[in-house]
């Protein structure tokens, strides 16, 4: 096994770094928002984590068709760490979507397209991971089915706002934002990705020493050396 | 201006109570003065009691041929902390709280109307004004983030505690098994 202990040592101290550096310029780098005034400020990392629970959902999904069609292991533990993963990035979108719309709307929560996709996401990658804690034996290509669902549903969401009329705000909102907010979201993003990245090389490695070890256990089981 | 729009909604809000006494009271107008005794206001440096003004079923009418209007002026000169709690009260209740404002304004549509004009300018500015300053959303979703990232590390590591026993034992195992 490769000792990947410098990759998340450096990889930790950039993210850190970023964290300061985004907070920083969230509260003093960037102007207030002229409609939304100070709530605004939920916004940078609202979205980096969206961006992040696609990332999560994308990389489970791709990894599930890699293991449905090798039947190998090793990607189906990248795919179930993205998937944890997917679900953390999308409760903390959701739940700071649901604060924001409080500041915003003056409602915790509202059945529009958007939201509603969102949640149904979260619900899939959810039970992806639910399936594969207790489903027991061979619920693994049960779960890689699912997570290849929860996958086309992304579009679904992230198209949401142009296919529906919805509360929230479109995707054209992006471009059209004065620079240092632009910057600052756009490093918000970029660091959020490289947490992603730490927690997935951490939740691998875990991932698959867990099953290395099961599979020990079942070979020793099997030929007899343990009781 | 401002005189006028408290009037107003004292006025409107004593309305109200005093109709809605009076459809529950089988004296209606004849019940006793209330005004004096029990909307009494507080002493000057004295927190107003958040129940000072209350619901408009425990309001009562006032003496029958007394001059309302007048009433309600007195009532409110005599005490600027009272007048401006009764203002926020009803500002709040009939343009931001959706429920108190029905509760208020169920058997009055037009008053309603008419204090939702009145207090245009000071509801825009007060919805500005907390906008402005919302601190407390952006905390709590601050927070949340931190706390929910948090619970996720506290849970890989306790899968990480939860394998090294395994890898511990599965070691144990393969030892005995050498021995035997």
């Amino acid at each position: 096994m490769k000792n990947r202990l410098p990759l998340v040592v450096i990889l930790a101290v950039l993210t850190a770094a970023g964290l300061a550096a985004t907070l920083y310029l969230i509260f003093w780098g960037t102007p207030v928002d002229r409609q939304l005034y100070f709530s605004q400020k939920i916004f940078y990392w609202h979205v980096a984590c969206a961006f992040m629970l696609f990332v999560g959902v994308f990389v489970c999904g791709i990894y599930s068709l890699l293991y449905l069609k090798k039947r190998e292991g090793r990607y189906d533990d990248v795919a179930l760490a993205a998937g944890e993963l997917a679900v953390l990035f999308g409760a903390i979108m959701l739940v700071t979507g649901s604060i924001w719309g409080k500041a915003a709307w003056g409602k915790w929560w509202e059945w529009d397209a958007r939201l509603t996709t969102a949640l149904l996401l979260e619900m899939i990658m959810l039970g992806y991971v639910l399936v594969r804690k207790f489903g027991g034996p061979g619920s693994e290509r049960l779960a890689a089915g699912l997570a290849v669902f929860g996958m086309a549903d992304v579009p679904l969401v992230y198209f949401s706002v142009r296919i529906w009329r919805t509360l929230h705000p479109e995707t054209s909102v992006v471009p059209g934002l004065e620079g240092s907010m632009r910057l600052t979201m756009w490093l918000s993003v970029l660091t959020f990705l490289l947490l992603f990245v730490l927690l997935l090389v951490a939740r691998v490695a875990q991932t698959r020493a867990d099953r290395q070890v099961r599979e020990a256990r079942e070979l020793g089981l099997d030929s007899g050396l343990f009781d | 201006m401002v005189m006028k729009r408290i009037v107003l909604i004292a006025f409107g809000a004593l309305f109200l109570a005093g109709g809605t006494a009076a459809a529950q009271s089988p004296e209606g107008a004849a019940a006793e003065p209330a005004l004096a005794a029990d909307q009494a206001p507080p002493e000057a440096g004295v927190q107003p009691d958040p129940s000072a003004i209350r619901a408009p079923e425990e309001r009562r009418m006032p003496p029958a041929g007394a001059n309302l209007q007048e009433q309600c002026e007195d009532l409110l000169r005599s005490d600027a902390a009272w007048r401006t709690r009764l203002r926020d009260q009803l500002t709040q209740r009939l343009l931001v709280d959706d429920e108190g404002a029905n509760e208020l304004t169920k058997e009055n549509l037009e008053w309603r109307a008419l204090m939702k004009k009145e207090l245009a300018t000071e509801i825009h500015q007060q919805d500005a004004d907390e906008m402005a300053t919302n601190r407390k959303h952006v905390i709590m979703a601050y927070a949340a983030l931190w706390v929910i990232t948090a619970l996720f590390i506290i849970y890989m590591y306790m899968r990480q505690v939860r394998l090294r026993e395994e890898i511990a034992r599965l070691e144990r195992d393969i030892r005995d098994a050498a021995r035997s």
